[in-house]
């Protein structure tokens, strides 16, 4: 259902070209769970940037349900990503003056229909977060701050889960929890692609791939 | 959740961003507002002052116009009565008329049943060179009052001149070294002087006044006369034309000229303060309206200059604001929230801005500009101007964030998406 064919990204600063990406091929099937690995600077977070359409790429093509997303203008790649893609970052990128409950709904902001509440509720609950719903990210913790940025990818299920280093600040408890949420998700047929360093991710992914840097 | 709810929510949670804002426009709304409601009210107390003066004056008008009546009543006024080919230039230039007229006409007026005239002194007069004493001397031969024969006789307006003697002006007696009882010699005939005038200031006082029998007999003018003086005539207002008119039908070869009187002088002392008081009115006018330059002049310079200055601070909020939410794009944008939108977070911020810091604004500007002028009145409430300012301050604050708004949409989200 993914594929991503001879992509290439190079950055140019003011004294050298850095190729973050040299021709990278790879297809994912729907439901895979793909942990990637590979070292610091090796390219990782722009293949997902690239993949989830938030970052053209310099050659090569995706193809996400044989639809090759850069074909298409920048508002209906828009309309696509919030169809198809779920992001979670490392810096969870929560609104800060928003609470849990209303961070975990922004992805409604471009969505023509709401998710039921009780679904919310649901989501929510599922990670721990239920006795956090009005507190704003200031007052929440890592693990919480991170779980509460994987509700808001999850909320409209998308195809694709894009992660990036989720669990790199977190502990051995929160780690389990947001495992165990993502692999639910490959359960019920999403897709995932997750950077990490961490190797017992690896147990639950069906999938593993290591990445050299240049 | 949609856009509007977020702007609402940010404004509500980040109180001093959007606070900030609203000052920006309060300020530049109440500076306008401020400046045109000192305007007004300047117009409107200008308004008063005059209006009041022209009050004033138009009182002290009445007032005048009032005595004006009251001694026209009276006195009446003074007619002069000559010879229909008297040239009236003349007799200004020479002071004494020298077309003749019969003496019989004063008869005729004094018979007739006039109304309006009273008073009827006819005189000779002639400017002559008096040969015993080389002076010029004015000679009037006077008859005292001719009573009317159809009215009460009035007690006599002046006193006839008996025969042999004569009434000397001022001047005359003064220069010669005359006195009451003394004899003179006038065109060789012997006359006592009854009476020494007290300097009157005019040609009275080189007159000598004699009897008018007398008088015809000097200048050989038998049964000839000048002219005849009507003293204190009725007449109210404007209807001097009614006395010309009957004293013509009595006496067609004739003409009436009024004579200068107290209440002319009056008349032209009423003119005189009525323009006093014009200029004074015209005066205040021309103050008014140079300060209301002045005014407008600070005005049209601290207008501009505030809309500016405050068009330019919203902006750089803005762009603080769209710095500082630099990640809240980025993720917005990853949930697939378009570019339009990302504008409107901020464009309608901007106009909600805009919208409340006019209301605000205009209101606050409307009090100061009252408090300055210390006139409260709601009438200075300008229902147009308030809706104006409601149009054009949430226009600037929109322009101002538009750069912003537009940088917010054009920010590339992988870049703050990247971070570590
Ligand atoms: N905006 C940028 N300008 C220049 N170089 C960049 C930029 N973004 C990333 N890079 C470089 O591209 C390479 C790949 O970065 P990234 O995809 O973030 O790697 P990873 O996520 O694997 O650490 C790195 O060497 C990084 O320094
Ligand atoms: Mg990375």
């Amino acid at each position: 259902m993914l594929h991503i064919e001879n992509i290439s990204k190079k950055y140019t600063t003011e004294n050298k070209i850095i190729h973050a990406l040299d021709n990278i091929s790879l297809t994912v099937e729907k439901g895979e769970f793909l942990a990637i690995h590979g070292p610091s600077g090796c390219g990782k977070t722009t293949l997902l940037l690239t993949t989830g359409g938030l970052l053209h790429p310099d050659e090569g093509r995706i193809l996400i349900n044989s639809e090759n997303i850069y074909d298409l203008s920048a508002e209906k790649r828009a309309v696509f990503r919030a169809r198809n893609i779920g992001f979670v970052f490392q810096q969870y990128h929560l609104i800060p003056y928003l609470t849990v409950l209303e961070n975990v709904q922004v992805p409604a902001l471009a969505q023509k229909n709401n998710v039921p509440e009780n679904k919310i509720y649901e989501l929510i609950e599922s990670l721990g977060l239920k006795e956090r719903l009005q507190h704003t990210p200031a007052e929440l913790s890592t693990g919480e701050k991170q779980r509460t940025a994987l509700a808001r990818a999850l909320l409209y299920n998308p195809k694709i889960l894009l992660a990036d280093e989720i669990t790199g600040n977190l502990d051995q408890g929160n780690t389990d929890i947001v495992m165990n949420c993502l692999s639910g998700f490959t359960e019920r047929g999403g897709t995932i692609l997750l950077v990490t360093h961490d190797k017992n991710a690896n147990g639950l992914a069906h999938r593993t791939i290591y990445i050299e840097k240049q | 959740m949609n856009i509007n709810t977020l702007v609402i929510k940010e404004i509500k949670r980040r109180k001093l961003n959007f606070f900030l804002g609203l000052l920006s426009v309060v300020f530049a709304v109440t500076t306008v507002t401020g400046a045109l409601t000192m305007l007004q009210v300047h117009d409107l107390k200008t308004n008063e002052i005059i209006t009041e003066k022209e009050a004033e004056t138009r009182e002290r008008m009445t007032l005048l116009e009032d005595d004006y009546r009251k001694i026209m009543k009276k006195l009446g006024f003074n007619l002069l009565i000559l010879p229909k080919d008297q040239n009236i230039s003349d007799l200004f230039a020479n002071d004494f008329a020298s077309k003749l007229m019969p003496e019989s006409y004063v008869d005729s007026l004094a018979a007739s049943h006039s109304m309006l005239i009273r008073h009827l002194l006819p005189s000779l007069q002639q400017k002559i060179e008096w040969p015993e004493k080389r002076r010029t001397v004015l000679l009037i031969g006077i008859r005292g009052e001719v009573p009317f024969l159809y009215k009460d006789p009035k007690e006599p307006m002046m006193i006839s001149v008996q025969k042999g003697t004569m009434i000397m002006g001022f001047e005359l007696h003064d220069k010669l070294g005359l006195e009451q009882g003394d004899e003179v010699k006038l065109l060789g005939r012997k006359f006592k002087v009854e009476e020494c005038n007290e300097p009157r200031g005019n040609k009275d006082d080189i007159t000598i006044w004699i009897n008018l029998q007398e008088a015809q007999e000097l200048l050989n003018k038998q049964g000839k006369i000048n002219a005849i003086l009507a003293l204190k005539c009725f007449c109210s207002g404007g209807n001097q034309a009614q006395v010309r008119e009957e004293v013509q039908s009595v006496l067609p070869g004739t003409q009436v000229i009024e004579k200068g009187s107290k209440v002319l002088i009056r008349a032209e002392a009423r003119a005189r303060a009525a323009k006093e008081a014009q200029d004074a009115i015209e005066a205040e006018k021309i103050h008014r309206k140079k300060l209301r330059n002045e005014l407008e002049k600070f005005a049209a310079i601290l207008v501009p200059l505030v809309l500016l200055s405050s068009a330019l601070w919203i902006a750089f909020l803005f762009i603080g604001n769209v710095s500082e939410r630099k990640s809240e794009i980025g993720i917005l944008r990853a949930v697939g929230v378009k570019e339009k939108s990302i504008m409107r977070l901020f464009l309608l911020k901007a106009l909600l801005i805009g919208i409340s810091g006019a209301v605000i604004g205009y209101f606050l500007g409307l009090g100061i500009g009252c408090a300055w002028g210390g006139l409260f009145t709601f009438s200075l409430f300008n229902l147009y101007f308030f809706l104006l300012v409601l149009l054009c301050a949430p226009l600037l604050s929109l322009l101002a964030a538009y750069i912003p708004a537009v940088m917010a949409a054009r920010q590339d989200p992988a870049e703050v998406l990247r971070e570590e």
